[in-house]
């Protein structure tokens, strides 16, 4: 029985799309971090949010939203009921199975996961495997092999469950009866009745994960959103063929995932397509070759190490080289109370009180030396902050003369999703 | 102003009544909806539950909140019901299966208008595709209170269990603290409640009242056969004052009994809810309007006439057969004499009743062969499976299809799924195991609520007494109106010889219609059948064991291996009086290789009496497996297929003779080859029809 929380049951209601049409939308993942932030700051717990006054939390959302996406309970009952029955689990950031890989995210962190399958794979860490939906015999080849390595040498093998590359590794690792997560982005539902799938989730080797509704049609950003998902649950990633430009969701994810440091290999050989190459000058690491002797869990990080580059996982817990005990090596569990993301860097805690003293003011230079002092921080140190906070438009920067305006929450928001 | 005064006027505006004032626990009840509580109210119908939830709902709206989403059984509020909604101006709607698509388009309307205060749902529609996408995102404003009717249907250890209850429960335990939810019963004894309890949580609040229904006048009477019970019925009725309902275990009896009725010149109609459920409630709502407003004498019914029907005068509940249990009797009972000073309630009791409870105790649940079929079945499939192809691919019936499909959808988890009306094996498909053991202890039950049910017919005590004891109410003098209270206010248990007699006469004299069929399913598809090779409308003598030819037939059939003088004779003058037109020439007969020569030999003789000829000219060029052990129409028909072939052209009409009818597809597929061969009209002709349905 998939028993909620009262946690679970507010956060549920703050973020699920219960219902495409309605007055108020619920909160994205972003705003909801933003209040699962100032939640944790004040000792509370989502399930407060219940006897709190709309007015209470008036700086996150509108006392209107907040009363009708609360008050979304029936709504709710019914959904819940209706996915649980399907064999479809939640996970909100609150829950302690909620993967710690995904907390780290932070404000990009799932609010809610939907799933079906094995949970234990969450944090196991694995190697994702991704590409185009269009791929020629070699890259096929080349993929159902590194899947049949995978399963062999137990690494879980995590991909998006789409046509092509996807599906190929997917279906090779799982017929090898290795592990396997596919991270949707779209008919969570749907895929599990798959027969192949079935069958692998009854034995328990796959976990089918999406930040979506079980019946949520495709939708390009999704896809997009969903990539960076894949990627956070891998200890590396390996693109088997990638399209060039924007228009290339593996393109883009895995320079994405560049950008954030990642370890992204790529397949290198003479037929390889051009996106597969323009990621080697963005940083990619050739899929190092292979004996059938060898094994990753040895080539892989020598394969890093002698990249040259800065490719270490720095943030992630858990690698390849102690995949079994990294599960348990992770930081102390927090209890249930303390709902907010505990793998926060100090930056996530103490970004809503530098927005709050803000308040709506604007700071000149001069002025953020007392605004540092104020807040026991080094000028320095603010100063950093505030830039970081900048490019992820929580605060506005106007030049000549330089002044830090903070945005609201809901305009930051807004921005973002310009 | 408080809220309880407030609620007070309110309460006095519902019901038209200046002095009206609360009944015990009422206003307690609706102070703890609006403090958000979940909270179970076990009284008594008539006490006034729907009064609870207008009251609470008319507050909660006064303050902003959203509508109320009321769980029910029913069809649609009660006339009374509706009276006090529309005083406290609450709009009231339901949705069902009776819904046109524009009443469905105005609910729609009127919900994003937020002008529904109280919209009433069956627990079959929640998990409904149409709710789910059409009704649910209309909710611009969030319910605010959920009210959950009958709600002893939640309980397994309910004496009325009910599939689709089972998914209320879990919504039940996914609702947040901020939604307040009502559930309501006037039958609930200890377990039950305390089942209840343990499904929807310790903090659930129970307020529970008296059951005593003091107007009752209680009273048993045995009749061992089904024309005394018949000629008590005619005699007994006319004098009873108001109108009644009486109860019976089968549609069948039903129709039979209200037939009898009207042959005596009694003002009665049969319910009973048909497969074609659609046209079907509205055509109950018009028989229980009747009723309510005395247009009818009496409703000869099955269990569907049930939950909630509210009829305050009712003058009498006769049952025609023992119920299932004892709380059923009190709850059919306890329709009678809820606001008048007297009202008879009768337990009519006979031999075949066990029989017929037994059969219902058997067939609760789906045979373990159906659900292995099934689910070995779509776990080979690739892709999903409609019912039509699963029908084409196992040997079961439509109905037993559907109860296994219900059974295994409220498993859970489930290993059944269903996507866009096709069914798949999922990932529990394939360690899915029955629970067996719930199965065996609810089956035991049933058994044990049997026992009881007998126990009170033994009673000598009073009768009032026993019912409250088996509901666990507190008991606190003797009815005093019963019939082992005060015999001189029961009914007389003596009828009339004569009417018995004619009873009798009745019983033997219940000719069957045998529809023609209209469409046949050629490669799973329902394709009709044409014109040229359809049949005519047929008779039966009489409906198999149904207590007059149908047990001679059966006697005939199984233990003297040919039919006797006067059923020949019988079947002949049914004929006669049928007379269909145009009138046969001939008379042939269904061959068949098991048994070669009981149906031939029946038809020879027939057709003498009838002084038409006789042609065997319908062979059977193979042996197919015998027609009635094909479980659904697919398989009857794919049965069917080459195995008559015709030896002689044809021309006129005749008159096909069968000995007993099941499905009626050898009768179509051999009227569509006589017609084939020059048959102008095709008149089939059966001793028996057999069909027995249960609600």
């Amino acid at each position: 029985m998939n028993t909620l929380s009262d946690d679970a049951k507010a956060i549920l209601l703050l973020c699920a799309p219960l219902e495409r049409e309605t007055p108020y939308r619920p909160l994205t993942d972003t705003q909801y971090h933003h209040l699962a932030v100032w939640l944790h700051r004040n000792g509370r717990s989502p399930r407060d949010l219940f006897s709190m006054e709309p007015e209470a939390v008036a700086a996150y959302m509108e006392p209107e939203r907040f009363s009708y996406l609360l008050g979304r309970g029936v709504q709710l009952g019914l959904a819940m009921e209706r996915w649980a029955g399907q064999g479809i689990w939640f996970l909100c950031r609150s829950d302690n199975e909620y993967p710690r890989r995904y907390k780290l995210l932070a404000k990009d962190a799932p609010a809610i996961l939907f799933g079906t399958g094995n949970k234990v794979f969450l944090n196991h860490g694995g190697l994702a495997v991704v590409g185009s939906r269009n791929i020629d015999q070699t890259g096929a080849f080349f993929a159902e092999s590194v899947a049949l390595r995978c399963a062999r040498e137990h690494i879980t093998v995590i991909s998006g469950g789409a046509k092509g590359t996807d599906s190929i590794s997917m279906n090779a690792a799982l017929k090898a009866h290795g592990h396997v997560i596919g991270v949707l982005a779209d008919q969570l539902h749907k895929a599990s009745l798959k027969k192949d799938y079935r069958d692998a989730l009854a034995d328990g080797n796959l976990l089918l994960l999406s930040p979506y509704a079980p019946d949520t049609p495709w939708r390009a950003w999704q896809a997009m959103q969903r990539n960076k998902l894949i990627y956070a649950l891998a200890d590396y990633a390996l693109v088997v063929s990638s399209g060039i430009g924007e228009k290339s969701g593996t393109w883009a994810g895995a320079t994405e995932e560049l950008k954030r440091k990642g370890t992204v290999f790529v397949r290198m050989d003479n037929t390889v397509p051009e996106g597969n190459k323009d990621l080697i000058n963005k940083g990619a690491i050739p899929w190092p070759a292979l004996e059938e002797t060898e094994r990753l869990t040895e080539k892989l990080p020598e394969a890093v190490a002698s990249g040259g580059e800065k490719h270490i996982p720095q943030i992630r817990q858990g690698s390849l080289l102690d995949m079994g005990d990294a599960l348990q090596k992770g930081p102390a569990e927090h209890s249930p109370a303390e709902a907010a993301p505990c793998e926060q860097t100090a930056y996530d805690l103490c970004l809503p009180l530098i927005l709050k003293k803000m308040g709506r003011a604007s700071f000149s230079k001069e002025e953020l030396t007392h605004l540092a002092e104020e807040l026991g921080l080094l000028p320095k140190q603010l100063e950093t902050w505030l830039n970081r906070a900048v490019k992820e438009k929580a605060v506005v920067k106007h030049c000549r003369p330089v002044r830090y305006t903070a945005a609201s929450p809901l305009m930051a928001e807004q921005n973002r999703q310009e | 102003m408080t809220m309880q005064e407030r609620a007070l006027q309110y309460l006095q505006k519902a019901l038209n009544s200046p002095r009206a004032s609360f009944h015990e626990q009422q206003w307690e009840s609706i102070e703890h909806l609006l403090n958000n509580r979940k909270l179970l109210v076990v009284e008594r119908t008539g006490w006034g539950k729907s009064m609870v939830y207008f009251l609470a709902t008319r507050l909660m709206r006064d303050n902003g909140k959203g509508p109320t989403l009321l769980i029910s059984p029913l069809l649609s509020l009660m006339r009374n019901q509706m009276d006090a909604a529309g005083r406290l101006h609450l709009c009231a709607r339901s949705i069902n299966s009776t819904n046109a698509p524009r009443e469905f388009s105005d609910i729609e309307r009127e919900l994003e208008e937020n002008s529904i205060d109280v919209l009433l749902i069956s627990p079959e529609r929640l998990a409904n595709e149409d709710f789910r996408k059409r009704i649910l995102p209309k909710l611009t404003h969030n319910i605010g209170l959920l009210v959950i009717d009958e709600a002893h249907c939640i309980s397994d250890w309910g004496h009325d269990f009910r599939p689709d209850y089972r998914r209320i429960i879990r919504i039940l335990q996914m609702l947040p603290p901020n939604i307040p939810v009502l559930a309501t019963t006037a039958t609930a004894n200890n377990r039950v409640m305390t089942d209840i309890r343990s499904q929807l949580g310790q903090e659930l609040v129970i307020l529970r009242g008296s059951l005593v229904r003091s107007s009752l006048r209680l009273q048993n009477i045995f009749l061992s056969g089904v024309s005394a019970r018949l000629a008590w019925l005619a005699q007994t009725i006319p004098r009873l004052e108001g109108s009644g309902i009486v109860y019976t275990l089968t549609v069948r009896d039903a129709v039979k009994v209200s037939q009898w009725l009207q042959q005596n010149g009694i003002n009665a109609k049969a319910y009973y809810s048909s497969l074609k459920s659609d046209e079907d409630n509205a055509v109950r709502e018009t028989l229980e309007k009747q009723l309510i407003k005395n247009e009818i004498k009496v409703l000869v019914a099955t269990v569907a006439l049930g939950m909630g029907f509210d009829k305050p005068d009712l003058g009498f509940v006769i049952h025609f057969q023992r119920p299932a249990s004892v709380v059923h009797y009190y709850q059919q009972v306890g329709r009678a004499g809820r606001a008048i000073p007297n009202a008879h309630g009768v337990l009519l009791c006979g031999e075949e009743d066990e029989k017929i409870t037994d059969y219902f105790i058997q067939s609760a649940f789906p045979a373990q062969k159906h659900i292995e079929l099934l689910l070995n079945l779509l776990n080979d499939e690739e892709d999903g499976l409609t019912k039509n192809q699963i029908l084409a691919r196992i040997n079961i019936t439509k109905s037993q299809l559907e109860k296994t499909i219900k059974f295994l959808t409220i498993e859970y988890p489930s290993p059944l799924s269903q996507e866009n009306k096709k069914y798949y094996a999922n990932q529990y498909t394939s360690g899915y195991k029955v629970r067996w053991e719930t199965v065996e202890a609810i089956t035991e039950l049933r058994k044990a609520e049997q026992r009881q049910m007998n126990d009170y017919i033994a009673y000598p005590q009073c009768l009032m007494n026993f019912l409250q004891d088996a509901l666990n109410d507190t008991i606190v003098r003797p009815c005093g109106k019963c019939r082992n209270c005060n015999p001189s206010l029961a009914l007389p248990a003596t009828y009339d010889r004569g009417l018995e007699k004619a009873a009798r006469n009745f019983l033997f004299h219940n000719y069957q219609k045998i529809p023609p069929k209209l469409f046949w399913i050629i490669h799973e598809q329902k394709k009709a059948i044409p014109e040229q090779y359809r049949s005519e409308e047929g008779r039966a003598l009489c409906a198999w064991r149904d207590g007059g030819w149908g047990d001679v037939i059966a006697r005939d059939k199984y233990e003297r291996g040919f039919f006797s003088e006067p059923v020949v004779h019988a079947f002949a003058k049914m004929i006669r009086e049928w007379s269909p037109s145009p009138m046969p020439e001939w008379v042939t007969c269904i061959p068949s290789l098991r048994h070669p020569v009981l149906v031939p030999d029946f038809a020879r003789r027939v057709a003498f009496k009838l002084n038409l000829p006789f042609k065997p000219c319908i062979l059977q060029t193979c042996e197919n497996k015998p027609q009635k052990s094909m479980e659904n129409e697919i398989q009857q028909i794919n049965n069917l297929r080459e195995i008559y072939k015709i030896s002689a052209p044809c021309s006129g009409a005749c008159l096909l003779l069968d000995d007993i009818v099941n499905s009626g597809w050898t009768l179509t597929a051999v009227s569509a080859l006589l017609r084939r061969h020059g048959c102008s009209h095709v008149f089939p002709a059966a001793l028996a029809l057999n069909t027995l349905r249960i609600d």
